[in-house]
């Protein structure tokens, strides 16, 4: 079976994030980027059904030149392609934009199942999973605990408010993986060796056929308008006990009506 | 004219779940709030749903919106949104609630903003408090 896995290459997690005041964008220019570890858990998930069932998995990563480094980890767990969509005139792109590059890219492979984080561990906005199966027009199975392939179908343990529900359905489709879901293999010396001879194939806007009215800044249906911080709480109250401490507290919550 | 505002109304556990309450009442506030309520839903939901500020409701019982996730509910949604043409349509961060608006925003082709703490219009545009970089 194919598997395409759309991964994210973000700030690495010993990096203290910081926001451009001028373009409100994340800063990843000159910072260390890494594989999202999240995205590690798709591919990981991709390459065991690929382990069992056969096939290969093809890692799709929207990003700047400095993702090469994230999709090399990809290759080096295993993974047997990549594609790389890079493009000044994708960077600030929206969710939306987003899920159109990445189903302009996904429609040019043959495609038996799409993984993907349930989020990304930068922007957290979750949208762009649900976003990429309707424009590629399959069913999205989303927060998967567990997840097993049988003949045509797919079937997840789906987190739920109150435990999981499992569902099935047809392939294709799409599925988002949960942090739990599985422990992401190491690469191996053999792996890193082998990444590098593994191609990347790398797409623009315009190979996708999308214009600026899909993707980058152009695109995008919002806007960042000031990116703040939350407001300081004030401090708490700190009762020492002098001997009326018990008097104290009671008085406090007397104060807030509570007793 | 007051801005039109539908809330997805989720039902989760066998009950309306409070943040679809909160949903409504801020909906309220905004402008002409309006609810949508698929699938089977308990006895009492369209009368809270309307106590919490809902002057419309757009039902079905239908089981088909619980026993599939996501698909019947984004074509049902897309359609009324078609035909009615509210400015913004709220759901929970919820399990449900994001996939469902997910698949619309791209089958509308409109914005989507997620995990807002507080929304409100300013000119005709709506502008959202969300945490940055997923609050961390």
């Amino acid at each position: 079976m194919n598997v395409v896995v759309c991964a994210k290459v973000v700030p690495a997690s010993t990096v203290t994030n910081q926001i451009d005041p001028t373009t409100r964008r994340l800063v990843r220019k000159d910072v260390t980027q890494e594989l999202d570890p999240q995205a590690a858990k798709a591919v990981e998930e991709g390459l065991r059904l690929v382990d069992k069932h056969g096939g290969a998995v093809t890692v799709v990563v929207m990003g700047g030149d400095d993702a090469t480094i994230g999709i090399r980890s990809a290759l080096a767990m295993g993974a047997a392609a990549a594609i790389h969509l890079s493009d000044p005139a994708l960077a600030g792109s929206d969710a939306l934009g987003t899920a159109k590059a990445l189903a302009a890219a996904i429609r040019k492979e043959p495609f038996d199942l799409v993984l993907c984080a349930t989020e990304s561990t930068d922007s957290s906005t979750g949208l762009v999973p649900g976003q990429l199966a309707q424009l590629l027009g399959i069913p999205p199975l989303t927060f998967a605990i567990a997840l097993s392939v049988d003949g045509g179908h797919v079937t997840i343990r789906r987190q739920s408010e109150g435990g999981y529900d499992v569902v099935s359905t047809e392939l294709p489709s799409l599925v988002t993986v949960t942090t739990g879901i599985n422990e992401p293999r190491y690469p191996t010396l053999k792996g890193i060796m082998g990444a590098r001879k593994k191609e990347i194939r790398k797409y623009t806007a315009a190979n996708l056929g999308l214009g600026p009215a899909d993707v980058g800044a152009s695109g995008a249906r919002e806007k960042v308008l000031t990116v703040g911080r939350p407001p300081v709480r004030p401090p708490g109250k700190i009762i020492k006990d002098e001997g009326d401490g018990g008097k104290q507290i009671v008085d406090f919550l007397a104060g807030l009506k509570l007793v | 004219m007051a801005p039109l505002v539908w809330v997805y109304a989720e039902v989760i556990d066998g009950r309306i779940s409070r943040a679809t309450l909160e949903m409504l009442s801020r909906a309220a506030d905004l402008g002409r709030a309006e609810a949508v309520l698929l699938g089977p839903a308990p006895d009492d939901a369209v009368a809270l749903l309307s106590a919490h500020g809902a002057s419309t409701i757009y039902r079905s019982t239908d089981p088909v919106y619980r026993e599939c996730l996501t698909l019947p509910a984004v074509e049902s949604i897309a359609t009324l949104i078609a035909a009615h043409r509210p400015s913004l349509m709220l759901f929970a961060s919820s399990y449900g609630g994001r996939d469902i608006a997910a698949a619309l925003s791209a089958r509308l082709d409109c914005g989507a903003i997620t995990d807002a703490s507080d929304i409100l219009f300013r000119d005709g545009e709506l502008e959202a408090t969300i945490p940055a970089l997923g609050g961390s």
